[in-house]
């Protein structure tokens, strides 16, 4: 049929739902109906958004100067900045359409097609072009924002918003501002993300101030805005620390109580891994680690756990008997092995990868560092089924354990039954290493409200690393790895540039394929899954060839524009390969931060207590 | 392939469907094809026809769970990321389609779907399904292909009616022990894994015709294969397979052979006896000539390629 005639009827019947809706809005009693003022709050702010990427796209026809140009462009981000958390609730793709990265994607089922990015950071990059300035090609870009921003107005009446989903999305919107918004992340070029803080905060106090009885909550929101609307720095020296403990984890704890004292359910969606219900994004226990965990896993008893353990321990998994997982994952060395690589089960050749710490390995989306498993699980039998890791076959193994006495009586006690199967011994290695967890470091606990937890040294290398160094834009807080917040179900592998050896003057690129060898993406060449830098400080060497000795290569790579800066020609490099032009004061105090990330405690006690 | 015979067939049937206009005389709200939650929610008494293929949705509305008469729904090509819960009120739901969206995870809700026979979750982000699919004891079709599997929970295999189960392009390195209780399946596809072996029970599926193991990482096939009665086809293409079971030759109704691009040298004697096979492709083999010519004399009437 005629998709077109549709398409009107379908407008219609919106433009009707639309007056049907105003006209339902104006008899409501507006000022006790938060909803029906946040629906009229999204519909004038989409008009505004509108009437301003329409005129930027009319100063590009009439050719304006490149300076009023990008006035009116981040005049733009602001107005969206207004309307942000709602949208990318109600409007994840738009959003991404709108203010996605700059960067290719493409469907695994069609490699060879990249998906080109559109809308604002795109667009940013022709605007803030520091020669060639071509608005031509600034025109497409607009265009596409102009029919991203029509939809949201042709498609603003079926968002079916409740108080639980306002209040959640600007919850999920305020983890976005802190630990995408002001590291820089969408506003790579201009650095403006100050001011869009800014427009995001007072978007914010707006929305809940259409919630009734809520002093305490709109209150901690006014003095959010008041922080930010006094401040009068730069992007570099915005105190990231101050701004997120003091200010915006107090206004998530009040909104969150609001909810309790309101008997405003808490969503319950399960499409992300801190739930809805957390406090704030650093609350103890605010991951929900069964996100990360198959349906059918039994629950984690200690028993499991500790059957885990012994397993981990156990030489018999491997095909010589004489390897078990602790030979490279030492518990005293963080759970690595301290080597660049370690070697095949055979000892004939190098294995083709750094071995990484199992502490925190629960808190990602996917396992290993081209991400080709998703649960531990089946990291587990990958391991142990490959013919250099280990080479183990799970019929001998269940077989040799049916035979041991010992092991079924701890077996029994696991899973109260006396069949071994395999299914039951990669279930209780996998809730071995989701016990690993470290996540109370020096660091946690300032978040949690600690002030004496960090020192000033500490401190000022967290606001680099969310700053200046840009290590945030990757590795995301809280977990700092790469899973995507706010909803962290989906990592981001990234291209570095990383060398062979640690020669700089002589650097070759390293040849491992990384992501690519999946699906054959070409813009995944030499990809890896974004590390968690928690506990680098305890896990030398480093990166997927454990090329880098020390923290402080690390920061040197990064600091020269990572494989750009050795001189590799990597077009797809996704690291800015800009020098960072970091002093030898905030390399100390980077590394100082990276060791407030240390947390050798929570896990020793558990180990020990088992 | 079959599944695309039936997509199709779907497809056609949705699209036939009328765009309805409540004046229309001849609007028959059962058999009309509603393109949206709110449109159908005017009738939702008996709307059974839901149809949001590529509008480009983006977060489906909840409300859906209100139209409890829906049977057919097809919401591929849009960009969910999750589905409500409230779709477990769709408790009529015999055919779904959800093909090409972004969903990383199903709610358990959707065991309530008792009726449902056909299921298409192909081209999404699944690592896992819900422990409730054990209530799925109708369904024939389920598609999970191009998603990202590295196993399969053993609940699937309490899909008590499944036909014809699709799980190719995912990154599958196991398959369920329990995978023999399925025991009315037809079709297989498993291509384009990472599986290096089949499972002891796997070879009482023996009712399976059409068996796709292409592109794993396979070194043997079973050698009780015979007990598999009704295989029609084996696709083992580009595997690691360094020998063939001589039971294969046991197979009465075996059609086509695919054993392209894997590491025989020899063939077992036995296949030299197989008449009623009609094709046997074994491009890419270390096989030498004098075993091919001998097999080309052996079975004159079959198509060999090598
Ligand atoms: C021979 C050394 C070796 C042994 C033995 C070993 N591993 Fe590993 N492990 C590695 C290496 C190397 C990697 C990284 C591989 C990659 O990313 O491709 C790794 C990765 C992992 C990861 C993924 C971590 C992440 O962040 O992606 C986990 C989890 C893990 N191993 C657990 C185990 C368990 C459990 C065992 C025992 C069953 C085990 N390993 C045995 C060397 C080893
Ligand atoms: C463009 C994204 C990106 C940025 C920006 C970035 N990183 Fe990384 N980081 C990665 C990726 C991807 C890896 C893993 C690379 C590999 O293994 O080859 C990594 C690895 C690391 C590791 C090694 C972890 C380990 O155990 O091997 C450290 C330490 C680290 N980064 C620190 C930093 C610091 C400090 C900064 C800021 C100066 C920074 N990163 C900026 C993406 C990034």
């Amino acid at each position: 049929m005629n998709m077109n005639k549709h398409w009107i009827k379908l407008k219609t019947l919106f433009a009707i739902a639309a007056v049907i809706i105003t006209a339902a809005l104006l008899s409501a009693e507006k000022q006790n109906d938060p909803v029906a003022q946040v629906s009229a709050y999204f519909r004038t702010q989409v008009d505004s958004l509108q009437g301003q990427v329409r005129l930027l796209r009319e100063m590009l026809m009439t050719r304006a100067p490149q300076a009023q140009v990008q006035e009116a462009f981040l005049q733009s981000r602001l107005t969206y900045k207004r309307i942000e958390s709602l949208v990318e609730y109600h409007f994840p793709e738009t959003a991404l359409k709108i203010n996605g990265p700059n960067l290719l994607e493409a469907e695994v089922s069609e490699p060879e097609q990249p998906i080109y990015p559109t809308g604002f950071q795109v667009l940013e990059e022709v605007v803030f072009a520091s020669d060639n300035w071509e608005p031509k090609a600034a025109i497409k870009e607009v265009d596409g924002l102009i029919f991203a921003v029509n939809r949201l107005k042709a498609q603003q009446a079926n968002m079916s918003l409740t108080r639980s989903s306002v209040l959640d999305a600007i919850k999920l919107n305020l983890y976005r501002l802190i630990t995408r918004g002001i590291s820089g992340f969408d506003v790579p070029v201009a650095l403006n993300s100050i001011p869009e803080a800014r427009s995001t905060m007072r978007a914010t106090v707006q929305l809940l101030n259409m919630f009734p009885e809520a002093d305490q909550m709109h209150q901690s929101a006014q003095k959010t805005l008041q922080y930010l609307e006094q401040y009068t720095g730069d992007f570099n020296e915005f105190d990231r620390a101050v701004f997120v403990s003091k200010y915006v984890n107090p206004l998530c704890a009040s909104m969150y109580q609001y909810q309790v004292d309101h008997a405003i359910p808490f969503v319950q969606t399960h499409n992300r891994a801190i739930a809805a219900n957390a406090p704030h994004l650093f609350s103890e226990a605010a991951y929900d680690l069964s996100f990360y965990t198959p349906t059918g896993a039994p629950r984690p008893t200690a028993a499991i756990i500790d059957l885990g353990r012994q397993l981990f321990n156990d030489n018999r998994l491997s095909a010589t008997g004489k390897r078990s997982c602790a030979t490279c994952h030492m518990a005293d060395k963080a759970f690595t092995d301290g080597l660049a690589l370690n070697e095949t089960i055979a000892g004939d050749r190098k294995l083709l990868r750094n071995t990484p710490t199992l502490l925190n390995a629960a808190y990602q989306p996917v396992q290993f560092l081209d991400s080709r498993v998703t649960f531990l699980e089946d990291q587990v039998h990958d391991v142990i089924a490959n013919p250099a890791e280990m080479g183990g076959a799970f019929e001998h193994i269940v077989a040799a354990y049916t035979k041991d006495k010992v092991f079924r009586k701890s077996y029994q006690q696991a899973y109260g039954s006396n069949t071994v199967t395999a299914a039951n011994i990669k279930y209780a290695l996998a809730a071995y290493v989701r016990s690993l967890t470290a996540m109370n470091s020096p660091f946690d606990r300032y978040m949690r409200g600690d002030d004496q937890a960090m020192t000033a040294q500490e401190i000022s290398g967290f606001n680099i690393f969310m700053g200046k160094a840009k290590c945030g834009t990757c590795h995301f807080m809280p977990a700092f790895n790469g899973s995507v917040p706010p909803y962290f179900e989906k990592m981001e592998s990234e291209i570095l540039g990383v060398p062979q050896t640690s020669d700089t003057l002589n650097a070759k690129l390293d040849l491992d394929s990384g992501k690519y060898h999946l699906y054959k993406i070409p813009h995944q060449l030499h990809s890896f899954k974004t590390t968690s830098v928690r506990n680098a400080a305890v896990t030398a060497p480093y990166m997927h060839n454990g090329v880098f000795a020390t923290l402080r290569e690390v920061i040197d790579f990064y600091n020269r524009g990572g494989g750009a800066g050795l001189g590799f020609e990597l077009d797809n490099q996704t690291l800015p390969p800009d020098p960072l032009g970091l002093s030898e004061r905030e390399k100390k105090d980077l590394e100082a931060f990276i060791g407030a990330l240390t947390d050798t405690t929570s896990y020793k006690q558990k180990t020990i207590r088992l | 392939m079959k599944l695309k015979y039936y997509l199709s067939a779907t497809i056609a049937f949705l699209l036939g469907g009328y765009c309805l206009h409540a004046q229309q005389p001849a609007f028959d709200c059962t058999k009309s094809t509603f393109r949206s939650v709110n449109e159908a929610l005017k009738y939702k008494d008996c709307a059974t026809i839901l149809s949001l293929r590529i509008v480009k949705d983006e977060v489906l509305n909840p409300e859906i769970g209100q139209l409890v008469h829906l049977e057919t729904v097809d919401l591929q090509k849009n960009s969910y990321r999750f589905l409500p819960e409230s779709v477990g009120a769709l408790l009529r739901l015999k055919s779904m389609i959800i093909s090409n969206n972004h969903l990383k995870k199903l709610p358990e809700a959707v065991g309530n779907w008792k009726q449902i026979e056909f299921l298409q979750l192909d081209n999404n982000g699944l690592s896992d399904l819900p422990l409730s699919i054990t209530a799925w004891k109708q369904l024939k079709t389920l598609d999970l292909s191009w998603n990202n599997f590295s196993s399969l929970q053993k609940e699937i295999t309490s899909l008590k009616s499944i036909r014809l189960l699709e799980v190719s392009h995912n990154g599958l390195l196991n398959l369920p022990e329990q995978i023999g209780k399925l025991s009315t399946l037809e079709e297989l596809d498993l291509t384009f894994n990472k599986l290096k072996a089949l499972p002891k029970s796997f070879t009482r599926l023996d009712k399976l015709k059409s068996l796709d193991l292409g592109d794993n990482q396979l070194e043997v096939l079973p050698e009780n294969i015979h007990q598999m009665k009704a295989l029609k086809s084996i696709n083992v293409n580009n595997n690691q397979l360094r020998t063939l079971p001589a039971s294969v030759a046991k197979l009465k109704s075996l059609e086509s052979l695919y054993l392209s691009n894997n590491q025989l040298q020899s063939l077992p004697e036995s296949l030299f006896g197989m008449q009623h096979l009609r094709n046997i492709i074994l491009v890419g083999n270390p096989i030498s000539k004098e075993t091919i010519d001998r097999l080309k004399k052996a079975l004159p009437h079959t198509n060999i390629v090598f």
